[in-house]
């Protein structure tokens, strides 16, 4: 269980001078870069890691936590007013928001989104806190086998639910465990493929590829549409909705909230299928479903509610276990690194009082942008329109700045670049990105726990089967698997009988 | 529409066989363990194989256009080719120079390829390096290029 005194003490460092300032600036950056099509919070997150190295370590992750709660919340500002979700995971937002726009009630559909995030954030937050604690109880009990299956688990997932095709997901995560093998052997400490040259001893800077891939990389394939310019908001008035609306709405967000949660947890899995799957769910129940999709406001609370809600769910994986639960916890993971802070187990036994610290920052970041939301919202809407043919050249210019501020190493900004250049031919080729960070995260994992694991065994893998945890994870596995490989033979199946019918 | 052969996916393949290839040369100039418990070349191995069996699915199996890939008349990758090389003129120069006068001319030139007018690109151009120096290096303290030539020329 959570400590109650740490969490009060947590909070009191929230509120302290040193630390507060931080979360507002967190909070008011989230909903910019939110709203702002083509930038996402995981991008914003990779910017600035190196820029928090100078500051309390608390400071930092904080400012970087209510960056990654806005962020996501934001999203659904530009689906609203201008039918261009804002981050992925916002699209589902757009299904009613811009209709409600449409009809003039602009406003209302930006404080229905607020509030919804705002709910579904704080409760994946206070799960968090209940079930953090209790989780990393456990997982003090995980050995070498049962860390290979959960590494193994989070690759599977993250390759098959990362896009259409699974063979292209597949070989980002190849990519990306041949990335992490450059440096030093893991468990034999001697140099591997860095073929002479004394820089790469030590494997490529991993913030650094964070920043290529994540933030360089989408700046490239942005430069490439950018004679597109967004279109214009309609004005944003009556913010605030009425009580009565929102409590009406009960049973939407509890349902939304249990969704974001339970697909937050699971790893490789992002906001973006919680929030279609609450919007799905929400409509079947309906009594009026025909509404959706025309604006109804509960197809805006559903959508906003399980995105925020899936937050805290991501943050769980890597607080506990050191798995990250998607991109932008991956990204959150180099943060605690570079702030010699190692998530998993050891982390709530040797730090309970910064690990309550963050409980108590998530709630915070949650509360901090559903106030800056509803009382900016006219300001945030206009944020929508920024430039991008000036915005990207920033970003470009950030991201070389944000690599070179992390070792001042030159090297790291070359790194950065040339990943930059492979994320950007990677996404124009139909290869996802996100798989191959979260393998350079979880290769390491898996190669040096599976060689524990043949250690244990006196060289048979055999070991695994007398695990049943590590048997337990390993069946989710290939369950996620096979209902991938069922699911796009299907699609296969459809497309190829919809394109017969046609001819 | 018929699934056609992609160059990406051929590019793709034949990369995944250099990495593959390569892992298995450099692994030969490993230390060799007794047992396989402590090989360190199994895992590596393990992968250049499935490398191998991935590049020959990509190269060999015809598959759909993927969603979300370029390919319709609004995307002009010159610019963005264009962008990485003045991305590269950047890197090369922040040290010589620093953040202030690199990135300047940076965004200046980036913003123009990207068909920013000047009236909006020059202020921007000059005012964002600036602040990000006040706001990183004199108020944050992170450490960001100075310029090795001002320092020679100044100390």
């Amino acid at each position: 269980m959570f400590d109650a005194q740490l969490l009060l003490a947590g909070f009191a460092t929230i509120a302290s001078p040193q630390v507060f300032p931080f979360l507002i600036a967190g909070s008011v950056m989230g909903i910019i870069v939110g709203a702002i099509p083509g930038l996402t919070a995981t991008m914003a997150i990779a910017l600035l890691i190196p820029f928090t190295f100078s500051m309390q370590p608390i400071a930092g992750i904080v400012m970087l936590l209510a960056i990654y709660a806005s962020g996501i919340y934001a999203g659904g500002i530009a689906s609203i007013l201008i039918r261009t979700p804002g981050t992925p995971a916002a699209a589902a937002t757009l299904l009613d928001g811009y209709p409600m726009a449409q009809k003039g009630e602009a406003g209302r559909a930006i404080g229905i989104a607020t509030i919804s995030s705002g709910i579904g954030g704080l409760f994946s937050a206070c799960a968090l806190t209940l079930f953090a604690p209790m989780l990393a109880t456990v997982a003090l009990r995980f050995s070498a086998p049962e860390y290979f299956s959960l590494a193994l688990f989070g690759l599977v997932v993250t390759m098959s639910l990362s896009g259409s095709s699974l063979l292209r997901g597949f070989v980002s995560v190849l990519i990306g465990l041949a990335v992490g093998l450059i440096g030093i052997d893991p468990i034999g400490g001697f140099q591997r493929l860095n073929f002479g040259y004394s820089e790469l001893s030590g494997g490529f800077n991993f913030v650094a590829v964070m920043i290529g891939l994540f933030s360089l990389a989408e700046a490239f394939r942005q430069m490439e549409q950018i004679a597109t310019l967004p279109p214009v908001p309609p004005a944003v008035r009556n913010v605030l909705p009425r009580f009565m609306e929102i409590a009406g709405m009960w049973k939407v967000y509890l349902r939304s909230c249990i969704y974001g949660l339970i697909v937050g947890i699971t790893p490789g899995v992002g906001a973006e299928t919680s929030s279609f799957l609450a919007y799905a769910e929400t409509k079947r129940t309906s009594k009026e479903p025909s509404r959706f999709g025309k604006g109804a406001p509960e197809g805006v609370a559903a959508a906003q509610t399980a995105e925020n809600g899936s937050t805290g769910g991501d943050l769980l994986p890597m607080l506990t276990l050191g798995v990250p639960g998607d991109a932008a916890t991956a990204v959150l993971m180099g943060a605690l690194t570079i702030h010699n802070l190692q998530p998993g187990p050891m982390l709530f036994q040797e730090r309970p009082d910064l690990v309550h610290q963050i409980f108590a920052g998530m709630i915070s970041a949650n509360i901090t942008f559903v106030i800056l939301g509803l009382v900016g919202a006219r300001l945030f809407a206009k944020v929508v329109q920024i430039d991008r043919r000036v915005l990207v050249p920033l970003v470009c210019l950030l991201s070389l700045i944000g690599s070179y501020a992390i070792d001042n190493n030159p090297m790291d900004v070359w790194v950065t670049l040339v990943f930059g250049v492979i994320g950007w031919l990677m996404q124009r080729n139909g290869f996802p990105v996100s798989p191959v960070v979260l393998a350079v995260i979880l290769g390491g994992m898996m190669e040096s726990n599976l060689r524990r694991t043949l250690v244990m065994g006196l060289g048979s893998p055999e070991i695994i089967l007398h695990r049943p945890i590590a048997m337990f994870i390993l069946a989710l596995a290939a369950f996620s698997l096979f209902a991938v490989i069922r699911r796009n033979r299907k699609e296969a199946r459809n497309r190829k009988s919809g394109a017969g019918h046609e001819t | 529409m018929k699934p056609r052969k992609r160059s990406g996916d051929i590019v793709a393949g034949t990369v995944l066989w250099a990495m593959a290839a390569t892992i298995v040369q450099q692994s030969t100039t490993w230390p060799v363990a007794g047992d396989v418990a402590g090989n360190p070349t199994v895992f590596p191995r393990a992968l250049a194989a499935i490398m191998f069996a991935c590049g020959f699915a990509l190269i060999v199996f015809r598959r759909p256009t993927p969603e979300g890939a370029a390919g319709t008349d609004e995307h002009r990758p010159v610019l963005t080719l264009a962008a990485v090389g003045a991305t590269a003129l950047l890197a090369l120069s922040l040290e010589p120079f620093g953040l202030v006068p690199a990135g300047i001319v940076f965004l200046l030139v980036a913003q123009r390829i990207a068909g920013a007018p000047w009236r909006s690109a020059l202020p921007f151009a000059v005012g964002t390096p600036i602040l990000m120096w006040l706001g990183f290096v004199t108020a944050l303290s992170v450490p960001l290029p100075r310029g090795e030539i001002w320092l020679r020329l100044f100390s």
